[in-house]
């Protein structure tokens, strides 16, 4: 606000000026001078600039006594000041409001896009303040182009797949639990230290949030997020960079972009307190209808009957039927509102002080955050949270010290039994899951549940799981200006987090007729980051050249360690959260140390405020490769251009305020592959043998393992209309990734299921980025923002030598994406038979493809990728006096598995019940059906069918979606009611999350995908935001 | 100004830290782990090597420990599962190239090849061990390699001969015939039988018997019957082992009978087939279902039947399952049992087999006999001859180790009767279920293996 006050002041010192000359400095607020400023005559165009004191000199025609002069200079406010007579003039410029010049936060330092090179794009706090979110991951969906952001799942403190311009790695083995997403991650630096356990599942054991390698949950990947450890209010912005120039300086760690997040800092001046609470509830919204109790028992019996059977109660026969012969065929309960039908409240507060002195400012933050889930009982995610901001400098500003600290402690307890997803196809006739005394109910009428058919889900809500964490990010930057040009600059960081887990299997959650033994795990995982980088800058300007110099090195060690202890035979239920009760118990643990050191140059060169260029130098070092192959060299260049600048540009085209082409290149390298591949290792039995530990061989390794490279290159065009107001920004990419670091897969014969290879295969990523931001109309009380961008990217394997001969000879095509889908052609029911039918690869019609084996595709076909075609924002923001409206819509273009994979991952028509979409089926020859006949026996032509089914083209459809994520409309309570009440801002607003979704998706959710995964909830949140 | 020193002291010192690179990225190996070096640098750590094979092996249900029990044992006519499955694939001989389990066998059978290469290469590079050492060791591991290829072969057929370590040449092998890889098995064994030591203080580990008695097998599946029948003899007469008294008390603490064992080492558990077959209480449907007809082929005096059957009666059903092993948890007071890999039992069946094979008719019905009189049976009448007797060695072998290593599934293939006796009790029987197809991945992964017909 305060410098909105500092409006142009023009002292005026009288004369007259007939054909005079007239002199002036122009400056900015803080009186420091300002060079380079264009200074014109508005009548006739005659031009002149500053000199590096700020100094100008015009003459002026004697007859123009109401001369004009404009002040134009980048960065600033152009000004148009009437000469009035007046010889000699004082002009201040007020800084820009362009959203040019806007800070942006880049490697080692900071720059604004008017300047910048390399692509960079930014999320403001404000932006993130709109959203009723816990992860910050969520707040970057789909605002930042290039940046792919998906919900692994809508529980609470579940993971996010985030990537930048795609993936350049062919994709490791499938991972373990708590091993990396297998997928590149862009580098995670919050306060320039990299997070610690980066966006690995932190979690050992499996929960809802984490389902592990189960088709039938389809959500390999899901886990819980370290980062939902951070709390969003903390955040002041979060920048992702993008292209080599941007990148180059994190070298080898910054291969896939990097996000960094900047946390608030201390403004210095009044002590203030910002307050902000909320209270809101989400639920799911629409999902599939499944079969009522008619329609589920009307195709059971036709089921058993096509299979040539007849409904009995043989257990383990296979028209074993319960559910026909003994369940009450006139009971109906709605498993889906029973078990997934709560709606989950979600509490959040967070408060903040901030002030200091001339020299020392800082700024303190507490956050609690609580959600509750969807399903029955009392589970919870909570997060407790505190950050902590000091900056000093000396009297004579030649030393600075900033510390940063943020703390936080998160618990999440939920059920460690996956299978409760999958609870609500259970018969809508099985009858009640409790009994009149209140307890789990077993057996039904001489049916033993669980032997043959479902188990009781209710006993899955008690297999508990908890999960507590805390997270520690300290950051010590030290800095000391030698000279007006140099300065020393050293920066210390440590990251830690720590998770603890619990996950418990109590008698209570078993069935008592299956040898129940009540065991638990008590899990211990510690992520470490120690960072050291001394940096030594220099900055000069002479007349029209700016030189940025920037030395320094980098150096990092990670650690990890884990624990894992079991224990079994409990007696008692009441003992089970504690090791001691257990008679066997079994512990075990594993370590793991990275180190990373990085020494670098980068030199920036601006001339003329014209044209710029960047050139950074590396030299990388890893322990992940053996002596003689740690180290590699690597760098990039960067130009750019603002053209806008030049004269012919400016009197030209007016309009255009701003024009920029920039272009970078670099090489980048890559050790993403495990830890000590290159050495043989030997690890110890899990139990001792004969009174021995015995030792085993862990991995075949590989000495010449060495940095893969990525190739990075870019071209961009920058334009800025009527004085910024309208910027459009768009850039072309390509990146190549070779000599790929692969974890080979090898036959089992050789012992191991893969080796760690250098691959000469290239991955190609290329697209084309656009963004939009504009002030459509700033009118007094009324104002209109747009921001919008676009991503088109591409995805393909350009080159892998040998690839028909390789193990991954029907896994990739050259050319095709590395996500492609290959699957059969499915063609439709036949009519006689009832049984789905595939095209074979000669054209043939067949319900028994043959699928890929040994390096033939057989009847696969590439059917396309699951990578999206585009996707994008679109954020609006409107004012009028005190109300604000935030509406922000996202989308995506994308195919992606529906749910017909996981109903056909068995035999359909076996004792569960199923989306009611599906009864259009085979009935009789002649019928023409969406679905083949129903079948309940494992093995037969009906079910290898439906096996085919689920590996063909049917199985995948469109999953494109526009969604209208946010909606946030607040009012800031008038000045005079706030002074009255002696507060400095007083909002309230309402908001709500995932409102609603367009899409033609075949499931619940477009994002999550599938049947079983639970999908993004719809949120709704008043709040309150309160500053003194 | 002495403050400017200082801190230019300071970032000097950091920015030599950094020049130092190599050392700056040393890492040692996790706290957990030793290197290859190592473990064959001394005599306890390369004895380690030697004890981590049979700890794979006891540490879980695997290959060699209980798997060949259960799958087999579903694929011929001794045991179904309960439950709707993959695995009820193997009791309907219908497995499919995806099942799991025979890519879980087959995964964690060459793991355990990887491991015993990896120790005899170590081993042969060696410098800090004495010779003996090192052969005896190398021997173990020649032995319990035989034991894992033996059951490959008569799991999948023609199987890849993995020698060695090396992954370049390993991962392209393609599979070599049963005969190339029984003559490896022999001459294996036959070295590690002048190596290793007769009478070992204990049998939990591979020993000369163990040698001889698997050598005795092999002999009898290769139709060499006169070494099969000397083999045995030799172990018979070696008087180290004896039948115990009643079948119960074969697998007891004391018993003499057992002639290679593997210990116990999963906390709480004795061996894996008791832990799987034996229910928590008699009011659990126990997970494994002995079938009809191995019941109806009991006489009911037989011992067995009363000792080593067992059953559950729930809601009026009956279950019957397997109980030679009655441990399923280590209580206080759970009967101290040990898992038997090779027993005597079997010598006198192959010898038996073998010596009516070479019209040798001297002590058939006597070892026969022992067997019979074990279970509580009468002698045998000494009118039987030829294909009866045959059938009557393969009744007893039947019976006396049903739900035992598959026994009874690798005998009907040997002896070519798995057809006839299959296709009259499992009605979609083919020829081509005897064998098990080559894992779905193994073939993507080298496309130099073949599929077995029929997959």
């Amino acid at each position: 606000m305060k410098h909105i006050l500092y409006l142009l002041i023009l002292s005026l010192t009288s004369g007259n000026v007939w054909g005079q000359v007239v002199t002036g400095v122009v400056t900015d607020t803080q009186k420091k001078p300002i060079a380079g400023v264009s200074v014109a005559l508005a009548e006739s165009g005659l031009k002149t600039s500053t000199d590096s004191r700020g100094r100008f000199s015009i003459s002026i025609d004697a007859a123009l006594r109401d001369a004009k002069l404009r002040f134009k200079a980048m960065g600033f406010q152009p000004q148009t000041v009437t000469v009035n007579g007046h010889r000699n003039l004082s002009v201040v410029l007020i800084v820009s409001t362009s959203m040019l010049d806007e800070v942006q936060v880049i490697a080692y330092g900071t720059t604004s896009q008017r300047f910048n090179v390399g692509s960079v794009a930014k999320v403001k706090a404000e932006d993130i303040a709109r959203q009723p979110i816990s992860n910050p991951l969520e707040a970057l969906q789909g605002r930042v182009a290039g940046l792919t952001v998906s919900a692994t799942s809508g529980l609470p403190g579940s993971s996010f797949k985030i990537q930048v311009r795609g993936q350049n790695t062919l994709p490791k083995a499938t991972a373990a639990f708590g091993s990396p997403a297998p997928m590149d991650n862009p580098l995670i630096v919050i306060d320039g230290i990299p997070f610690a356990p980066q966006n690995e599942n932190v979690n050992q054991f499996g929960s809802l949030a984490s389902p592990g390698n189960i088709a039938l949950l389809n959500n390999q990947q899901g886990g819980f997020s370290p980062l939902n450890s951070l709390n969003p209010s903390d955040i002041e912005s979060i920048e992702v960079l993008k292209d080599a120039d941007a990148t180059a300086i994190y070298g080898s760690r910054g291969g896939n972009g990097v996000i960094l997040i900047t946390t608030k800092k201390g403004t210095g001046g009044r002590t203030g307190f910002d307050m902000d609470v909320r209270q809101g509830v989400s639920f799911m919204g629409k999902t599939m209808r499944m079969m009522n109790t008619k329609e589920y028992l009307t195709i059971r019996r036709e089921a058993i009957s096509n299979d040539g059977l007849s409904p009995n109660l043989t257990l383990w026969d296979n028209a074993f039927a319960p559910d026909l012969l003994a369940f009450d065929p006139d009971k109906y309960t709605d498993w889906k509102d029973y078990f997934l039908g709560k709606s989950a409240s979600n509490t959040a507060f967070t408060g903040a002080v901030s002030g200091g002195s001339q020299n020392t400012n800082f700024r303190l933050g507490l956050g609690l955050n609580r959600t509750s889930y969807i399903f029955p009982g009392d589970f919870a995610d909570k997060r407790m949270s505190f950050s902590s901001n000091l900056h000093h400098n000396s009297e004579n500003k030649k030393f600075s010290l900033d510390l940063t600290t943020t703390y936080s402690y998160g618990k999440n307890n939920s059920a460690g039994n996956a299978n409760l997803l999958t609870a609500y196809r259970l018969d809508p006739n099985f009858p009640d899951l409790i009994d009149r005394e209140g307890n789990l109910r077993w057996d039904y009428n001489g049916i033993q549940l669980g032997m043959g058919i479902p188990d009781n889900p209710i006993s899955y809500l008690h297999n508990t799981y908890q999960m507590k964490n805390t997270l520690l990010n300290s950051n010590l930057l030290l800095a000391y200006k030698l000279t007006h040009e140099l300065t020393l600059r050293s920066s210390f960081g440590y990251n830690a987090f720590h998770g603890d887990e619990y996950a418990g299997n109590p008698f209570l959650a078993q069935n008592p007729y299956l040898s129940p033994e009540a065991t638990s795990s008590f899990g211990k995982n510690s992520y470490g980051t120690l960072i050291a980088e001394p940096q030594l800058e220099f900055k000069k300007t002479t007349g029209r050249n700016a030189f940025e110099v920037l030395l320094g090195g980098s150096w990092q060690y990670n650690t990890n360690e884990r624990e894992q202890v079991t224990g079994r035979g409990y007696t008692h239920d009441g003992l089970i959260t504690s090791i001691n009760g257990a008679r066997n118990r079994y512990a075990t643990d594993a370590y793991s140390e990275y180190k990373y050191v990085g020494a670098f140059g980068r030199l920036n060169y601006k001339y003329h405020n014209r044209y710029i260029a960047g050139l950074s130098v590396r030299r990388d070092g890893s322990s992940r490769f053996g002596p003689g192959k740690r180290f590699g060299n690597f760098g990039s260049v960067g130009l750019g251009w603002i053209f806008s600048e030049e004269d012919f540009m400016k009197n030209k085209l007016g309009f255009l305020s701003y024009g920029k082409l920039r272009a970078s290149y670099g090489v980048a390298g890559s050790d993403a592959t495990g830890d000590y591949q290159y050495i043989s290792r030997w690890g110890t039995s899990s139990y001792p043998y004969e009174g021995v530990v015995g030792l085993q061989p862990l991995n075949l390794f590989n000495a010449d393992l060495s940095w893969a490279s990525t190739k990075k290159l870019e071209l961009g065009l920058e334009l800025g209309f009527m004085d910024d107001r309208l910027l459009v920004s768009s850039s072309y990419y390509r990146n190549r990734s070779s000599n790929q670091l692969l974890s080979y897969y090898l036959p089992s014969q050789t012992g191991f299921s893969s080796v760690a290879e250098n691959w000469d295969a290239t991955v190609q990523n290329s697209g084309l980025e656009i963004t939009l931001q504009s002030k459509n109309i700033a009118r007094g009380n009324f104002s209109w923002n747009t921001a919008f961008n676009l991503s088109l990217p591409r995805n393909r394997l350009v080159a892998f030598p040998g690839l028909e001969t390789s193990s991954y000879a029907t896994r990739y095509m050259i050319g095709k994406p590395l996500n492609a889908i290959y699957a059969f052609r499915y063609t439709g029911v036949n009519p006689e038979t009832g049984l789905f039918e595939f095209s074979g690869a000669g054209g043939e019609l067949t319900s028994n493809p043959q699928r890929p084996s040994g390096i033939s595709f057989n009847d696969f076909n590439y059917i396309g990728t699951t990578d999206p075609a585009y996707f994008g924002g679109l954020q609006n923001t409107l004012t009028y006096k005190n109300f604000q409206l935030d509406l922000f819509v996202e989308f995506k273009k994308q195919t992606g598995s529906n749910y017909l994979k996981q109903v056909y991952n068995g035999a359909v028509g076996q004792e569960y019940n199923l989306p009611a979409a599906m009864l259009d089926r085979w009935q009789r020859p002649g019928d023409r059906a969406e679905f083949q006949r129903y079948t309940t026996t494992f093995g037969s032509d009906v079910f290898k069918a439906g096996q085919s089914y689920a590996l063909s083209d049917a199985v995948y459809s469109d999953a494109s979606y526009i969604r209208f994520k946010t909606l946030n409309v607040s009012y800031t309570l008038d000045k005079k009611i706030t002074e009255a009440l002696r507060v400095k801002v007083l909002r309230i607003y309402g908001s709500a999350q995932n409102l609603f979704t367009i899409t033609n998706y075949l499931g619940n959710d477009p994002e999550t995908q599938g049947l079983y995964t639970v999908p993004v909830l719809k949120s709704f949140v008043i709040g309150l935001q309160l500053s003194l | 100004m002495m403050k400017k020193f200082l801190i230019i002291i300071f970032f000097y010192a950091q920015l030599m830290l950094l020049c130092s690179c190599e050392k700056m990225i040393e890492i040692g190996l996790p706290r957990n782990e030793l290197t290859e070096e190592k473990v064959f640098g001394d005599s306890i750590s390369a004895n380690a090597a030697l004890i981590g094979i049979y700890a794979k092996i006891q540490g879980g249900l695997s290959f060699l420990s209980g798997s060949m029990t259960i799958y087999p044992g579903m694929s011929a006519d001794e045991i179904v599962q309960q439950g709707n499955n993959e695995n009820t694939q193997f009791q309907q001989n219908m497995l499919i190239v995806d099942n799991g389990t025979i890519d879980v066998l087959w995964t964690s059978a060459y793991a355990q090849i990887y491991s015993l290469n990896a120790c005899i290469e170590g081993l042969e590079k060696s410098t800090g061990l004495s010779v003996s050492l090192r052969s005896r060791l190398t021997a173990e591991a020649l032995c319990l390699r035989s034991l894992l290829y033996f059951y490959l072969i008569n799991l999948y057929g023609p199987v890849p001969l993995v020698l060695t370590t090396d992954y370049g040449a390993n991962r392209i092998l393609p599979r070599s015939s049963e005969a190339v890889i029984y003559d490896k098995i022999i001459e294996d064994l036959r070295q590690a039988k002048t190596i290793l030591p007769g009478a070992s203080a204990s049998n939990v580990r591979a020993d000369r018997n163990f040698a001889s008695a698997l050598l005795a097998r092999v002999f009898l599946f290769t139709d060499r019957y006169q070494q099969a029948a000397d083999e045995a003899t030799a172990l018979i007469e070696s008087g180290v082992f004896k039948l115990a008294e009643t079948p119960e008390k074969v697998f007891d603490g004391g018993s003499r009978e057992l002639i290679s064992v593997f210990s116990s080492i999963y906390p709480g558990r004795a061996t894996w087939e008791g832990y799987t077959f034996v229910p928590s209480s008699l009011s659990s449907v126990p997970a494994y279902i002995i079938t009809g007809s191995l019941l109806a082929a009991f006489e009911e005096k037989d011992l067995r039947k009363q000792q080593w059957i067992r059953m559950n009666e729930i809601q009026g059903v009956k279950y019957a399952y397997p109980f030679k092993y009655q441990t399923r948890d280590l209580n206080s007071g759970a009967r101290a049992e040990h898992y038997a890999v090779l027993r005597l039992a079997e010598q006198y069946l192959i010898r038996a087999e073998a010596d009516l094979k070479l019209g040798n008719m001297g002590q058939v019905f006597e070892d026969l006999d022992l067997i019979r009189k074990r279970a509580g049976l009468s002698v045998l009448k000494r009118e039987i001859s030829g294909e009866e007797l045959l059938l009557e060695i393969e009744k007893q072998k039947r019976l006396e180790f049903f739900c035992e290593w598959g026994h009874r599934w690798f005998d009907l293939k040997r002896t070519g009767r798995v057809d006839a006796v299959m296709s009259g009790q499992k009605p979609e029987w083919s020829s081509d279920a005897a064998l098990y197809p080559i894992p779905r991945t193994q073939i993507e992964r080298n496309s130099f293996l073949t599929q077995n017909k029929g997959y």
